[in-house]
């Protein structure tokens, strides 16, 4: 088995390469407020629309006060930041938008969101959706038809027009009182979770349907287990590296679905920024006389590389644990 | 109100009534009629179910069409409101609303003045359709070809560029595809329109951006299925029997390898409406998808049901045209 295993990533180096470029989009997205970078809302109107360039390498005049109410964990970062560099900073090397910020900074601290927009949205689908396939395809009979009527019902409903109904709803509401300071990110986490565990229960589902029938679950149970037990101990780990690939294949989907709400102006609301916001900006920017092709560029190329790192590594993980899609049989 | 309790059992009693009589039809041995009476009773039941959901989902939410930043007299709000009923029970507003969703008759739009819900509708709806038609062309000219070739070309270099190429498509944003093609074919040539709708060359960016990520999934399709029907005995047989290679490849092989690509439309017909919403708004075209988002936001209360109404039937029916297709196509497939 391990062979088997090994032979298609040796044949793939691309395929490391990958997963190699995620840990380090990982990473910096974590690391973000200890890198000297500007703050991603200092306004520099004298500097807007500035081309990439290394004219200024390093300056002073980090505003720390500008990074809005960061997380007891960015509080830290930034402490040791300004222990270390002081209020020195990168200068604009990857240009500058509309309103002189820093291009390179906003899109260090747009992969923070973008990753964390993807990965609890992603967890939020994971919970759900593994525990209902995996209460369906246990129990089974008539439990089992009703929970996944339901889903099929819930496959049928357009649900990203839902999603779009509502999250549009509630942001006409924020327009009007905009002294409610509700999160939108929170909303935005909760409304694309809980809307694509569908797929991952129906894998679930799937595969646990298939284990009841073999032999080592009878024994379990011959032996005394409690269902919760079972459940815990036999079914989960073996739905184990089926869930990891659905996973794997669900983050770069809600990713690339915050971006086109935050496009359509109802994901992620400035001072934030995700990437998704950057290449609305970026949009934004080109269709104006003044062509900055930089602005959408960048923005699109980090998404981009990301997301097919994402697939490819998706992709792998499938291969490796499929072996009825694996690629050496022809 | 009356109208909207005969439609309220219509919507209940047909469904119930469809339902019974597909099983009676299917015992009969029919497989297309006890399909489409389902659906259709299961399109009742999923109108009723998302248009009552998103009737309370959209009073639930404070404030009203009328709460756009302007202080109205309490005597023109108080008029407003009773001009189009907002001041009567909730439950006889439902039922009113009720009684225009099988035509959309929902009545005037709250915020764009001297429109109804359907004149809105009449006038959109066919740029939407031209948009969404060309969108769903380029994704199978796109796609086929390239998963043909790939797959045929196995190991080759031309593979590994266009996997890549497809791997890459999948990966960016639809808008951003636009942006980075909208610079050298518009904004610094002027080859193409930058907006609007105006004759065959507008379409063709629009639909190209709105298709080519999907064209990238179904090439990804088209590849493995063809891989794998390659190496089946009956295309050994085919090519034994001394038929050239570009009949096994478009007559047998392909055919076989499309399967996957079909089992794919639904999901690629509902993401290309989803897609067109921002398409449209990157292009300027007057469709509906526009007005899908501006009158949530508005909370334009007749206006928003009549677009959550129409994308809901129409992914509804597009996924139903989808599955009929598989099943023509596949035999073994069942009709449910």
């Amino acid at each position: 088995m391990s062979r088997r295993e090994t032979k298609p990533l040796n044949r793939a180096p691309h395929r490391t390469f990958a997963a190699r470029f995620l840990v380090l989009v990982g990473v910096v997205a974590v690391l973000v407020p200890l890198l000297p970078l500007a703050a991603p809302s200092e306004v520099r109107l004298e500097e807007k629309l500035a081309p990439p360039s290394f004219g200024t390498l390093w300056r002073d005049g980090f505003e720390p006060d500008r990074i809005r109410d960061p997380g007891p964990l960015s509080r830290v970062l930034i402490d040791a930041r300004i222990a270390v560099f002081g209020d020195g900073q990168l200068g604009p090397l990857l240009g500058t938008d509309a309103l002189g910020r820093c291009l390179l900074s906003r899109l260090a601290w747009g992969a923070r969101l973008s990753l964390a927009v993807g990965l609890v949205a992603s967890a939020i689908s994971l919970i759900i959706g593994v525990l209902w396939g995996a209460v369906a395809g246990y129990s089974g009979g008539r439990v089992d038809d009703i929970m996944m009527r339901i889903v099929d019902i819930l496959y049928a409903l357009p649900l990203m027009f839902i999603v779009i109904f509502v999250v549009a709803l509630l942001r006409g509401f924020r327009n009007e009182h905009p002294e409610l300071e509700t999160n939108q990110i929170i909303v935005l986490f909760a409304v694309i979770g809980a809307t694509s565990w569908l797929t991952m229960a129906r894998i679930v589902r799937g595969q646990v349907l298939s284990l009841r029938g073999t032999e080592f679950m009878d024994a379990a149970r011959a032996a005394g287990s409690t269902n919760l037990s079972i459940l815990r101990r036999h079914v989960l780990p073996n739905v184990t590296p089926i869930v990891l690939v659905t996973l794997t294949l669900t983050i770069p989907r809600v990713m690339l679905f915050e971006a086109f709400l935050s496009f359509l102006g109802l994901g992620v609301e400035a001072p934030d920024v995700s990437w998704g916001v950057l290449a609305r900006q970026g949009f934004d920017a080109l269709t104006a006389v003044h062509v900055s092709a930089w602005l959408i560029l960048f923005p699109g190329l980090a998404f981009a590389s990301t997301l097919l790192a994402m697939n490819v590594l998706g992709d792998r993980l499938r291969d490796a644990t499929d072996p009825r899609l694996r690629g050496d049989r022809r | 109100m009356i109208e909207g309790v005969v439609v309220l059992s219509i919507l209940v009693g047909a469904p119930i009534a469809m339902l019974f009589f597909a099983r009676r039809v299917a015992r009969g041995g029919g497989r297309v009629a006890p399909f489409l009476l389902r659906r259709t009773g299961w399109l009742m039941v999923t109108a009723l179910v998302v248009f009552t959901v998103s009737f309370l989902l959209m009073r639930a939410v404070p404030g009203g069409p009328f709460d756009d930043g302007r202080k109205l007299l309490p005597q023109v709000r108080h008029n407003l409101e009773a001009r189009f009923g907002l001041d009567r029970p909730m439950f006889e507003q439902w039922l009113v609303a009720l009684r225009g969703l099988p035509t959309f008759d929902f009545g005037p739009s709250m915020t764009l003045r001297d429109f109804t819900v359907q004149e809105v509708i009449g006038q959109g709806l066919p740029a939407s359709v031209l948009l969404g038609l060309t969108a769903f062309a380029w994704m199978l000219l796109i796609g086929v070809p390239i998963g043909v070739v790939a797959a045929l070309k196995r190991g080759h270099p031309l593979d590994s560029m266009l996997s890549a190429g497809a791997s890459l498509g999948m990966a960016i944003p639809n808008f951003v595809l636009a942006g980075a093609l909208m610079w050298p074919l518009v904004i610094a040539t002027g080859w193409l329109p930058a907006a609007g709708l105006d004759g065959p060359r507008a379409l063709l960016l629009p639909s190209f951006c709105l298709g080519a990520p999907f064209g990238a999934q179904v090439a990804r399709l088209v590849r493995t299925g063809m891989l794998e029907v390659l190496g089946q005995d009956w295309i050994r047989t085919a090519r034994a029997k001394g038929l050239s290679e570009t009949r096994v490849v478009t007559q047998h092989a392909l055919r076989g390898a499309l399967l996957p690509v079909v089992t794919f439309l639904g999901p690629a017909l509902a993401g290309i409406l989803t897609g067109s919403l921002v398409i449209e708004q990157v292009f300027a075209i007057p469709g509906v998808g526009t007005h899908f988002v501006q009158s949530a936001i508005n909370r334009d209360y007749t206006l928003a049901l009549g677009m959550v109404m129409l994308y809901t039937v129409m992914v509804y029916v597009l996924n139903a045209v989808a599955d009929l297709l598989l099943a023509a196509l596949d035999p073994r497939v069942e009709l449910t």
